[in-house]
Order: C-alpha cells, then structure tokens, then sequence
C-alpha cells in the first residue's frame, strides 16, 4: 500500500546520475531505478559500493531498492547511515520512517516521521504514514489528526479517507466511517473494499437495507474486477452469519478463503459458520487452517474446543480450550 | 382487557384498535404460531397501519405512586471507578401484607465514603396497595452505611419475614427483618461482613440466596468486582475538562467471590476457600442460580466484566467446579470477553432447560446462551437475533421475564453505557433507554422497544427489579439511574394472556422455596419450566413469587420440584390466580 512514491524515486534518480560521473554502470543503475527494476539496481549499487565508491547517497539508494524488494532488514542500516548524512533530508527520513514501520519499530518509525516533517510539512504521505503507525499505537486522535492532514495536502487521494474511514470504524465512530466511505466512493466509485466496509459500517448503524443492498454490490463488484478481492465476500459473509443465513455465509466465506487462503479472519470465519451450520467436521478443517496461520490466535481453539465438547471429546476439547485460554492470557492487554 | 378476577370480558374500557389488535393476536396465536414468526396478511396488516407491533405495554407511575428515589452516586469529574456501578433495587414483601414494598441501594460521599447526607441513605418504600408507596427508611432502620452497590433479599433464617442483604464498596449488611417493620444489623453477628484476610473488605456489587447443600436454609453468595481504593484510582481519558473517564477494568486486579454457608442458627460460614469458589479471581457483576445441569444441585453463573465468566457447578459435596470454558459460557464464541454486566437464567426457548442470558456494551451484543444439556452451551446470540439488536447498547441489569403472559421469557435490559460522555469518543450515546426483546416463540427475539410505550425515557440506567407489583397478573419493573428519578414501570399491556402466580413456603426446603422449579403443563400438551429465583440482573433482588404466563390455554396440571428434588403435585389450580403453595411430602 505505501510504495516509495514515484517522486522520490526519480529525484534520487536525477541526484545519482548527476553526482556518480558518467561512468556505464552508474547510468544503467539510474535505468533501472527508473525501471523499477530494483533488484538488478540494487545489484549494480552494491558492486559501485564494493568497489570503494560508497561516496554520497549511494547507501541510500540501495536502502531504498531494498524496501522496495522487501529486504528491510538489510536496508534499515543503510537508510540510518544515510540519516547521518543528510540530517536535513526529508526524504531520508521518510524512508527511515517507511523502513521502521515495516519492521514494528513504530516508536522509531513516528520519530523519523516528525523529523520528516519538521523540515517539510507539505508531504501527505508522510502524514499518511503517521496515522496508520498511531493506529498500530492505539493513539487514535493522532492518527485522525495526521489522516485529515493528508487529505488536506492530498484531497484527491481515496486511500487516505479509506484509511480514516477504518479508524473511524475501528473505534466505533460509525457515522464518521460510514461519511469518509461515501466521500471514498465519490472518489474512487469502484472501490469494493469502500463498499463493504460501508455496508458492515451500515450494518452496525441499524441500516439493515443499505447494508445488504452495499455489501451485496461489492460483491457483484467485485466479480467484474481482474484481480478480485477477498475483502467484499468476508465482509458480506460475516454479515449473513450475523443475520443467521449460514449457508450463504459459508458460500461467501468460502470464495473468501479461496481469494485469499492466507488470511486468518476468512478461516475463523467460515469455521464458525459452519459449526452454526453443525457441519463440524468442516468447521475443524478451516479452523485448524486458522490455527495453523496463527496459532496465537485464541477463536480457533475456542472454537475448537466447542466442537470436540459438543462431539464428546472431553480430551480434545481440554487440548483446544487450555490452548485458547493461553492465547487470550498472552496477548497484551 | 380480561378480568381475572372473574373471567369475563370487559370490553367497554379498552379502545377499538386495541381490540381489534387482541383479536388478531389471538387468532394469530393458535398454537404457537406467532404473527412475527409467520408473516400473515393480517399481521402485515396490522403492523403496516401501525396499528400494533407488540402487546407488551408500560406506564412510567413514579412519581404518581409516591417513588421519589435517585441515586446520588457522588459524581465527580476524576471519575472514580464506584461511580457508575450502584443498582441496587429489590421488590419484597416485607411486612407480608401480600404486596410487594421496594427497597433501593443509594451511594455515599465520596471522600468518605460514609452516607453523610439523607440524599444518599438507601430507601424503603413500603407498597400501599393501588400502587401507592411510602418511605419508611427511618422506621425500618434501613438507611445504611457505605458506599452501597447491589441487594439480595431472602428469609435466611426461616421466620417467614424477608431479611435483606446490601452490598458495597467499604460495607456489606445483612439486616434480619424483626417482623414488627423494623429490621437489625446483624451483619458481624452472623459473619457476612465480606472482609477476607490479606484483602480487607472488598468491593461486593451483588449477591444471591441459594440452597447450595439442600439442607433447608439459604445460604450466601456474594459477587465481588475488583480491587480499588480512591488514592490509586487511575485517571484515563483525555486530561482536558469532561473528557474524563471512567478506566477499562483491566486496570484493576480482580478479586474472589465469597461463598457464605447457612448454619441454621443465625450464623454463616465463609466457605469460598474449601467450596472451590474463592479460588477464581474475576471482575463479578451478574449472579444466575440454577440448576444447569439437572442434577438437583443449584449451580451458579458470574459474568464478568473485561473477564472469562465463571460457571460453578455444584458437585453437591460442598465443593464447585468451575466448568465455564467447558461448558461454553466463559465467552462467547468470539473468544473474546465481553464487558459482562448483568446475567439472568431461564428457559427462552421452551425446551425446559435454563438458559443463560447476559448484558454487554456497545459494540459487544448480549450474549445468551442456549443450554444444550449435557452441561453444555451454544452462543445463541445470532441465532436467536439478539445479537444484532443489542450490538448499539448497553446494558446492566435484565429480566428474562414472560412481559406479555404468551408463555415464553421475554428480555428487559436496563440500558445505559458505563460512561457518561461517551458521546466524545464514539457516536453512541451515554444515556439510552431501557428495552424489550420480546420473544416470538420460535427461537427468535426482537427489540420491540421503540413500539412499547414507556420506555422513552433515557438515562444511565442501572439497576432492575421484576416483580408483580400490584398483582394483576403482569411483571412490573422498578428501573434506577444514576443521578436521575427511580422509574417504576407498571406493565399495562393490553391481551396479555393467563397467567399463574405461585408463592412457595418451604417446610423441609427453606421457607423462601427459592432454587425451586415450577414444571406447568398446559392443555397443549406443552411444557413450561419457571424458576423460583430473586437473584436476577445485576445487582437486584426481584420477586421470588414465581410468575407463569399461560398464553390462552388452560392448566393440565402443575408440578412444584423443590430443591433437593421433593416433588409435589398441585390440584385444582386455575389460571390467573395467586396460588400459595406449602411443602408436603411423603417418606
């Protein structure tokens, strides 16, 4: 969701071909940064590195093919040498910002942020950046501060009102959800995530029509996109579970799952449709799916647990319970 | 409108729509189909010209009836934890004139947590008949000390006069009932002081009667919520004027509940260590007795708040057995624990086995449970509707109470959210209304609230009692709020349907007969479980007189089990009657 912007990419660009001198291998590395073929990039700055030239930005650009190739932990040392180095960088600090989030290191991460921002305040990814890393801190009035910043630098910008309208849902604010969904659609009309995430929002406001009548379109939505999204079937399946239609929970929890069999809520979710539905054996099977991709995670095992209760296994349900009893004493409170 | 006194209708004091209404519903009724369960063209009708939605009808008669109570709670803007937790009522007869007088739990000064003032005394009105009340505290000997929180009525010492037990923050009273209108602090005497060794008193918010050992006197159970003392509260919120608020329960550490046994000479024994039941810490709110698992041992529920709830099953050695995860109500089956408040047992979907139900906050639902038997549970909040209904609201205490006499448990909850400016944080509203689920009779539950009248006054309602006030036959509720009047509700609802009043005297059980199960058998053939129980909501005592409503149909037969399993056959008993039934048995 947060790629380095095109930007910042091309100012590097335009900066290294300007400062590494003419040579061939400097101008390929610029051609395929501007390709976005950060791995060959990458490739060509850590042989310049190795031959001794490690002068000027060079660590940071690596730094940043890195983030771009996933490879953070790699480029955490590199963006920090670079924050050394260019103190007044907004950018640097950015990426160090960008880098740190996507290592957890939240606290780290808000700081270069500020430090960010303090020498440029006009950058709404910037902001945007902020408010998910107060969310992840719980300090919801400084993310809705740094979210509506970023919709003033950057009005058109959808993702970050959809980003304001999942706070807003997050800690019950629903009219406000529901009102940065709608100004969501009005900016990005096709947006299913916009339209489920309205529909649950409605859901929750008692708007048992526009509800069905939103979630249901993502859904048809959806089928007309490319690349569907496993958001509109999960959210409109949790909602027909809700309203005790199971089995087209369970349909809709199952084309979830198959969009997406990596994500934990599609699994428990359709487990615990499925045990409604008393087809236990399934419910097990999805629900050991759930275990197995966090096996932190304690509703699987309550779940579990149920299911070998109700089926009369006294040891397996004590297995799954004391298991979801130590999850739920584990997370932090 | 039927007279039950007589039988015969009346017909000119009731308007035409409503008439019409009732003819509908009857007619709708055969059987067990209900107009909201099958979709009728006269039902859609009827609910389509507005003309009715529900039976279930309330008159808000405090003032009229002489109630003029309000909890002082002391409030302040730190926010001290105690503030939003006083809800004590309890409907009882006092006196035994046959009607039922109402006794209210009120807060203290805060800084003393003494009741320095009259406006914090707790009260005692004494029921007049035609629904007039009188304060009589000061004769009664009543007013209390302490920061009070909840109430228990019950004949412990089997005198036939209601004692009564207050709970609270830094006192806990047992006051044994003279019978000459007077009551005494026996509190040290008898040993219910809810002071523990290492811990002090504790924090006591609710507490229950119950047979535990079937040895023919109420014993004690007494719910304690969290450790807390003024100079260590914590301050959350915003730290800007107003925005204060009360802190998340993880805050606190949790403590024991206590169980007291009855030795039968006017003394009781702290057995909470050797009975199982001081070894599970939690943040107790609501208190539900029965038997879950029909094995002739009262067991006992606690929700807790921010907390697993507690399922103690009676072994019936003198030792419980904590089973809630087992048993499926340690939550629900989100995994997660819910902002437990109050919690009530009964038989909502008519299969004859007790059901748990229980309030929650925002954004949590209610959750219920639905006994599968086998000491088994189902969350049964979807299923049943309730789920999506109460997602907006809060609720503390609650009834499953039959409010329309059609024959199966209806749900009142007291509504209010725990903070009183929640409106800074979220879009949900701190004071909200009281409602009503009423059921449809086939599994499913519906928030009828907005189409009962009375219940458009709003507050931070806390407490609720259910009882009969005026014996006509309908469940009355005395509703409390924080720094607001008390509401007493007179259920007014119009074709309600026959009902069946018991008053249960004990002679080898205790004298109250609570923990008793009342089995009607209606000429359909259908089978009606009720429980004879005070324990109800959260932190109330509510009418131990156990209520049947009979919907159109006649009594095939009645059947008392009492507690310990003596059963008894009643003969002769009509419809829409007040029936007093003593303990027979035969060796």
């Amino acid at each position: 969701m947060f790629r380095n912007s095109v930007n910042v990419v091309c100012a590097l660009i335009v900066w290294l071909g300007s400062t590494t001198g003419s040579s061939a291998q400097s101008q390929e590395a610029v051609d395929a940064f501007s390709g976005a073929d950060y791995s060959r990039a990458a490739g060509l700055l850590e042989r310049e590195m190795s031959e001794g030239r490690p002068a000027n930005r060079i660590p940071l650009f690596l730094g940043v093919c890195y983030l771009n190739l996933g490879r953070t932990e790699k480029a955490l040392p590199l963006l920090l040498d670079a924050s050394d180095r260019f103190p007044e960088d907004a950018e640097v600090w950015f990426n160090l910002g960008l880098c740190s989030f996507r290592l957890r290191k939240f606290d780290e991460a808000a700081d270069a942020l500020e430090k960010s921002l303090s020498i440029n305040p006009g950058q709404p990814q910037v902001y945007k950046l902020l408010g998910r890393i107060h969310v992840v801190r719980e300090a919801y009035s400084r993310a809705e501060r740094a979210f509506i910043k970023a919709m003033q630098l950057s009005p058109r910008d959808s993702e970050t009102v959809y980003l304001l309208g999942r706070l807003y849902q997050s800690i019950g604010r629903l009219e406000e959800a529901a009102h940065a969904f709608d100004h969501v659609l009005e900016l990005a009309p096709d947006s299913v995530r916009a339209q489920a995430y309205l529909g649950t929002v409605y859901f929750g406001l008692g708007k048992g029509a526009e509800a069905t009548e939103l979630l249901e379109r993502s859904v048809k939505t959806n089928a007309t996109m490319s690349e569907p999204d496993f958001v509109p079937h999960l959210e409109y399946g949790i909602y027909l579970q809700r309203m005790d239609r199971l089995e087209q929970s369970a349909a809709q929890l199952q084309k979830a799952a198959e969009l997406s069999p990596s994500n934990l809520e599609t699994w428990v979710e359709l487990g615990r449709s499925l045990y409604r539905l008393n087809r236990l054996d399934e419910a097990s099977r999805a629900l050991m799916k759930a275990a197995e991709l966090d096996p932190k995670d304690s509703r699987p095992h309550y779940l579990l647990a149920r299911i070998c209760y109700e089926q009369g296994d006294k040891r397996c349900g004590d297995k799954h319970a004391r298991q979801a009893e130590w999850n739920l004493d584990s997370q932090p409170h | 409108m039927r007279d039950r006194r007589n039988g015969t209708w009346i017909v000119s004091r009731i308007r035409l729509p409503s008439l019409f209404c009732a003819w509908a519903l009857a007619y709708l009724k055969v059987g067990r189909i209900r107009r909201c369960a099958i979709p009728s063209l006269i039902s859609i009708l009827l609910i389509e010209a507005g003309v009715c939605e529900t039976r279930i009808r309330f008159q808000e008669i405090a003032a009229d009836s002489g109630i003029d109570f309000v909890v002082d709670n002391s409030e302040t803007d730190r926010k001290f934890q105690i503030e939003p937790m006083i809800a004590g009522v309890a409907l009882f007869d006092f006196n035994n004139d046959g009607l039922l007088d109402i006794f209210f739990c009120n807060g203290a000064d805060i800084w003393t947590l003494e009741k320095t003032e009259e406006k914090y005394f707790n009260r005692l009105y004494v029921n007049l008949g035609d629904l007039k009340f009188a304060d009589v505290t000061a004769e009664a000997g009543v007013r209390g000390q302490g920061y009070s929180m909840g109430t228990a009525a019950g004949d412990y010492d089997n005198d036939g006069w209601t004692d009564l037990y207050v709970t609270g923050v830094n006192r806990n009273i047992l006051y044994r009932n003279l019978g000459n209108g007077r009551f005494e602090d026996v509190t040290i005497r008898a040993g219910v002081t809810a002071s523990v060794e290492g811990l002090g008193k504790l924090w006591s918010v609710g507490a229950g009667w119950f047979d535990f050992d079937n040895d023919g006197d109420l014993d004690l159970f007494v719910v304690n919520y969290c450790v807390w003392s003024r100079d260590k509260d914590s301050r959350c919120g915003a730290d800007k004027p107003g925005y204060r608020t009360y802190c998340h329960p993880k805050m606190y550490d949790p403590l024991p509940n206590l169980l007291y046994r009855n030795e039968g000479d006017g003394t009781f024994i702290d057995i909470s260590e050797e009975s199982g039941i001081g070894s599970h810490l939690g943040k107790g709110m609501g208190l539900a007795l029965a038997d879950f698992d029909s094995d002739g041992y009262l067991d006992a529920f606690v929700s807790n708040d921010a907390w697993r709830n507690f399922l103690f099953r009676n072994l019936g050695t003198g030792r419980f057995e904590e089973i809630g995860m087992e048993a499926g109500v340690a939550y629900t089956d989100s995994a997660r624990p819910v902002s437990g408040m109050g919690a009530d047992a009964g038989d909502y979907d008519g299969d004859t086995l007790p059901d748990i139900f229980m309030t929650a906050l925002s954004n949590e639902t209610f959750p219920l449970f639905k006994n599968l038997g086998d000491g088994l549970f189902r969350d049964d909040r979807f299923q049943s509707g309730i789920g999506v209904d109460t997602l907006p609201w809060g609720g503390w205490s609650l009834g499953m109470v039959d409010l329309d006499n059609d024959g199966d448990l209806d749900l009142f909850t007291a509504g209010g959210h725990v903070q009183t400016n929640e409106e800074l944080y979220t879009n949900r509203p701190s004071q909200q209304t009281n409602r009503v689920f009423e059921n449809l009779g086939n599994g499913r539950l519906e928030d009828v609230t907005l189409q009962c009248e009375g219940l458009t006054a709003i507050g931070l309602h806390r407490g609720a009692a259910f009882g009969d006030l005026n014996n006509d036959g309908l469940l009355d509720v005395v509703v409390t709020r924080l720094n607001a009047p008390a509401e007493v509700l007179r259920n007014s609802t119009e074709a309600a349907g026959n009902y069946l009043l018991l008053q249960l005297e004990g002679t080898r059980s205790s004298r109250s007969g609570l923990g008793s199960e009342v089995r009607v058998t209606l000429d359909s053939g259908r089978e009606l479980v009720r429980l004879a129980r005070s324990a109800v909501g959260y932190g109330g005592s509510s009418d131990s007189r156990v209520h049947v409503g009979l919907g159109n149909s006649a009594l095939r037969s009645v059947r008392i089990v009492w507690p310990g399993g003596n059963t008894q056959e009643l003969e002769g008993v009509r419809a829409n009657t007040l029936v007093k039934v003593k303990e027979s048995y035969s060796d």
